[in-house]
């Protein structure tokens, strides 16, 4: 098992290593104007500009030089310093969050994560109960409507059905606001007496004894967890599902069925288990997609995450917002993928002796 | 179902019904008033007290439900704080609320003036404008401090100037003072340094240019703008005269700094020694990019990228109770005491955030007009002030319509494209009037430039590409400005004219072989690829061999093929600075525009020669005798097709009260605005 991890480990920085030359490769479809002319605003008054930003930034010299300046930075000719390069956790600036990139993504990180926490339990638990009632309800009317529900989750359009219950919980109703909290819950988490432990508001409002604030984060994240979860219950509740019925189809089962085990004790200590490997997959990518950010819930409901701060960079063509933002989730997104194939080969040991 | 799952399923319940519950507003409660009623009893009347208990008072419509708060929801956020480097409308709009200038428009006129930070407006009446029209002088007002407590003082607004124009940074707005103060067309302070070779560049400024050269500079900056404290006067003096220099004063970059606070906080010293260490920094490397501290009614309580930002009232505000801004306009402390401005990006989340009454106003994009318009009670007029009820008069929403905006889409015709050294051009098909293109300089023939004008149906225009929010303009200068002339002509959409002139162009060549060329369109402007489609369609009703092909291209693209004069037809915005005809007639006749356009020499000078005396002339009545004859020039050359300034719309809540339209305002003024309690 220690080898598989130590193999695993070793593998993680060559792909990040390659994940940044593609990133970088896919900067360099643009010419040098054009990426020159995404650093300078008003252009029809400033395009002189254009030739000036190529000479300071180098965008003219040939692409390794412009790889290796973006990985490592370039030395300041005044002071001497390294300035800049990714390895140095110096993103570059992006011109619509207004700071660094990487202050950027980790301002907005908490609410993100916040987010992710929040919606982790729903989506996970509710999406495999689901599975597993409808597996043992083969064919029953639960299973069928357990159906219809993940089939119309799955082919609804996020954006569609989080305006839908926008409409419905807050437009009509006032209950569910979008953001993240309430602008007299701005002003008391802004406030001297009250200590960011986390800069996870609902956290920290009850650490800090301010249910009042706690109540009013959770109305803010109501609907876009109630919308990321239906939307991922629907492939949870498949996923598990078939693999809960090949489970159950199983000849073991069929012993312990034979044997007089209890059905109970069959679906929840013989069959669960095993189904559930390769859920853990989905799973695992499905916290990994939360906690990068999700673009349109995020966007629709006006809430201050990774998702909504790359959706804007995005329209924009603020080219270095999204590199960093690329860059971020895929190094997140391999760590996952670690994450999940270590648990898997906790989980089955036949992938570890593969 | 497991013990334990009921319960995580009935905490769940619990917490729901705990957020509805601090979502609701408190339940309206029936009062217990006395009242003062007459019974009639026989014989003769009396007056007696009863106390009734009346049904309960529903809530007054159209009452502020914060009655503290104004909310404004919108999308684009600021880039600086600096109001020397500030130089989009986010920023200004924030600016504009927190630091004052000196002198500001006068309520819904954009051309007229009230003193702010000065006593009064100079002129040549007061002695504040010399007869030959170069030296300013403005006596600043006294007892005026800033929101650390600081008092205001000439020098600071000085140092505010001089700062800016050192700063000279390309993407500012500081070329806008620069061209009136020390007469640089370049838009950078260092033109004189090696024709300007290090413009924008502070390394190599400060690696090439020898301190005499700099210092020099920098010297030339401040006896440019000197202040005097004792006197109490700020005095500017101007390479020439400039007929709208109080106009290029009263946007955001006019805004006076607290020089102490700034020093503290990195900025410039003040010293000529160390001015280029502040040159052309870009917002991230500004200073006071993301840090204010002014003289006005706001306050800044937050900015927060991305999201938004919070200003306060500010309890120390300098005006009197009697002094109004402006006859019945604003005095005394501000009315609102918090301004929240949220950044929303998604129309749908707007719209819901106006549906649930948590924001006063928010943008409503072109396209959603129809939806919001059936909640509108009343559609108020911003010149009279007037409001008339709707078909739904309980409709929660007023609108203010026409607001006419300061920008503008026109078509630029080129007279001679460029072409490689073989004379060829990808816009411009064979090169040759044989049916199959045109020949580089097909529009230096004014009948081809007629054709144009005629075959273009600005109505439809106005319909489809403005969804009918627009007016049709006669000219480089906007409606209701300064020079534009409301009898001017204006060429009609007429096929016959058009097939006309274009049977007259190059002496019947065109007619005879058809022409194609190509009219760019930067990919994904809607607006302008159908300027390009009314065209292509209505030159192949007159004639199928007339053929305009469509082509969209990235912008960097096609702004690289419109600065080197590649494009013979394209579509482009311009988006004022200031509101004077000066910024709209020198582009488009002999600055960037007239160059992208190759005119020629003898066409461009007699246009310089009106552009010239309009800036230098210093009565309204002489400058607009001027830009008439500008606008007549331009029409009858019919160098571009000038098509329609868009109308813009607001739509607020109803108890929202004090807004007023003035099209030289970046931005909402929150200080005339009040809440109905």
């Amino acid at each position: 098992m220690t080898a598989y991890i130590l193999r695993r480990l070793v593998q993680l920085p060559i792909t990040v290593f390659g994940v940044t030359i593609l990133i970088f490769l896919m900067l360099q479809v643009l010419s040098p104007a054009e990426r020159a002319a995404l650093y300078i605003k008003d252009i029809p008054k400033n395009e002189a500009q254009i030739d000036r930003v190529i000479k300071r930034y180098g965008l003219d010299k040939p692409i390794y030089v412009q790889y290796v300046n973006w990985l490592v930075g370039t030395v300041d000719q005044d002071t001497g310093d390294r300035v800049g390069g990714v390895l140095r956790a110096d993103l570059g600036y992006s011109r619509t969050g207004r700071e660094p990139v990487i202050d950027l993504l980790l301002r907005r990180l908490p609410a993100t994560a916040e987010l992710a926490i929040w919606s982790f339990v729903p989506i996970l638990g509710i999406g495999i109960w689901l599975g597993i009632i409808a597996a043992i309800n083969h064919n029953k009317l639960i299973d069928q409507i357990a159906r219809v529900f993940s089939i119309v989750g799955y082919s609804f359009p996020t954006f569609v059905f989080g305006l839908l219950v926008l409409m419905l919980f807050y437009a009509k109703t006032g209950w569910f606001p979008p953001g993240r909290l309430s602008d007299w819950a701005v002003q008391v988490v802004s406030a001297p007496g009250f200590t960011q432990y986390t800069n996870l508001n609902s956290f920290d409002a009850l650490l800090n004894g301010r249910f009042d604030v706690f109540l009013d984060a959770l109305r803010h994240m109501f609907l876009p967890i109630i919308t990321l979860s239906y939307l991922s219950w629907a492939l949870l509740l498949r996923v598990t599902r078939s693999s809960m019925l090949e489970t159950l189809g199983q000849d073991y089962i069929r012993t312990a069925r034979a044997k007089g085990v209890a059905e109970k004790k069959v679906v929840n200590e013989h069959a669960r288990p095993n189904a559930l490997i390769p859920v853990a997959t989905i799973g695992g990518l499905t916290v990994v997609g939360l906690l990068n950010g999700v673009v349109i819930t995020e966007t629709v409901f006006n809430y201050p995450g990774l998702g909504s701060a790359v959706a804007a960079a995005a329209v924009s063509l603020d080219v270095l917002t999204v590199l960093g933002f690329v860059l971020f989730n895929a190094t997140l997104l391999i760590s996952a993928n670690l994450i999940v194939d270590v648990m898997y080969a906790f989980l089955d040991p036949r992938v570890r002796l593969r | 179902m497991s013990k334990s799952f009921r319960s995580s399923i009935l905490l769940g319940v619990l917490l729901l019904v705990a957020m509805i519950l601090a979502a609701c507003p408190a339940a309206v409660q029936p009062q217990v008033v006395e009242v003062e009623v007459t019974r009639i009893v026989e014989g003769e009347s009396q007056t007696v007290v009863v106390t009734a208990t009346p049904e309960p008072v529903m809530p007054v419509s159209f009452v502020a439900p914060r009655s503290d708060t104004y909310t404004d929801i919108t999308f684009g956020d600021i880039d600086t704080m600096d109001p020397a480097l500030a130089y989009d409308t986010s920023s200004g709009g924030l600016i504009m609320n927190v630091m004052e200038t000196l002198i500001w428009f006068d309520h819904t006129d954009a051309t007229s003036f009230v003193p702010v930070l000065a006593t009064e407006v100079p002129s040549e009446e007061n002695g504040g404008i010399s007869a030959d029209g170069l030296t300013y002088t403005f006596n600043i007002r006294e007892g005026v401090t800033f929101h650390n407590g600081n008092d205001l003082t000439p020098s600071d607004i000085a140092y505010s100037f001089q700062r800016g124009l050192l700063q000279s940074d390309p993407n500012g707005p500081q070329w806008l003072l620069l061209e009136p103060i020390l007469g640089y067309t370049s838009g950078d302070v260092t033109e004189e340094i090696a024709d300007g070779e290090y413009a924008g560049d502070p390394d190599a400024l400060k690696a090439n240019a020898s301190p005499e050269e700099l210092v020099a500079v920098c010297e030339n900056v401040k006896s440019a703008v000197v202040a005097d404290d004792e006197a109490g006067t700020v005095t500017f003096n101007l390479s020439l005269p400039w007929g709208p220099f109080l106009a290029t004063l009263t946007q955001t970059w006019g805004a006076a700094l607290d020089e102490q606070w700034a020093v503290e906080n990195g900025a410039w010293d003040g010293s000529c020694d160390t001015w280029t260490d502040f040159y052309a920094p870009g917002a991230e490397n500004d200073e006071l990019t993301g840090i204010i501290n002014g003289t006005g009614p706001y306050m800044l309580e937050s900015w927060t990228p991305g999201e938004g930002w919070v200003l306060t009232a500010n309890p120390n505000y300098w005006r009197a109770d009697d002094d109004p801004m402006w006859e019945g306009g604003p005095a005394g402390a501000p009315a609102v005491q918090r301004i929240v401005r949220r950044l929303v990006s998604e129309w749908g989340t707007r719209f819901a955030i106006l549906q649930a009454g948590d924001a006063e106003v928010v943008n409503v994009p072109v396209a959603n007009r129809p939806q919001a318009d059936e909640f509108v009670g009343e559609i108020c007029d911003w010149r009279t002030n007037e409001c008339t009820a709707t078909e739904n008069p309980d409709g929660p929403l007023r609108k203010w319509g026409d607001l006419p905006s300061t920008s503008r889409t026109d078509v630029f015709l080129n007279f001679n494209v460029s072409t490689d050294e073989n004379g060829n051009n990808p816009y411009i098909g064979s090169g040759q009037l044989d049916g199959n293109g045109i020949p580089a300089d097909f529009f230096s023939d004014i009948h081809a430039r007629l054709a144009f004008q005629y075959c273009f149906d600005y109505d439809t225009y106005i319909s489809d590409a403005l969804n009918g929010d627009g007016v049709r303009n006669n000219g480089p200068i906007i409606l209701d400005m300064l020079g534009y002339n409301p009898d001017g002509e204006m060429y009609p959409f007429d096929l016959d004219k058009c097939a006309e002139e274009m049977a007259l162009a190059w002496d019947g060549a065109v007619a005879e072989n058809g022409f194609r060329l190509q009219a760019a369109y930067n990919t994904g402007n809607d607006t302008r690829q159908t300027i390009g489609a009314i065209l292509q369609a209505n030159f192949a009703s007159i004639n199928p061999n007339y053929r305009i092909e469509l082509v969209g291209l990235p912008w960097p693209t096609m702004l690289a093929a419109f600065r080197v004069g590649q494009l013979p037809v394209v579509a482009s915005g311009w988006v004022e600075d200031i509101h004077d005809p000066h910024n709209w007639v020198q582009p488009f006749t002999v600055g960037t525009y007239a160059g992208r356009q190759n005119l020629p020499d003898d066409l461009k000078a007699q246009f310089q020669e009106l552009v010239n005396a309009g800036v230098a002339a210093s009565t309204p009545a002489e400058r607009e005798a001027i830009y008439y004859d500008l606008q007549k020039l331009h029409h009858d050359s019919a160098i571009q097709i000038t098509l329609a300034q868009a109308t813009g719309v607001r739509y607020e809540q109803r108890w929202v009260q004090g807004y007023y339209y003035n099209p030289a305002l970046f931005d909402r003024y929150f200080y005339s605005f009040s809440l109905a309690q």
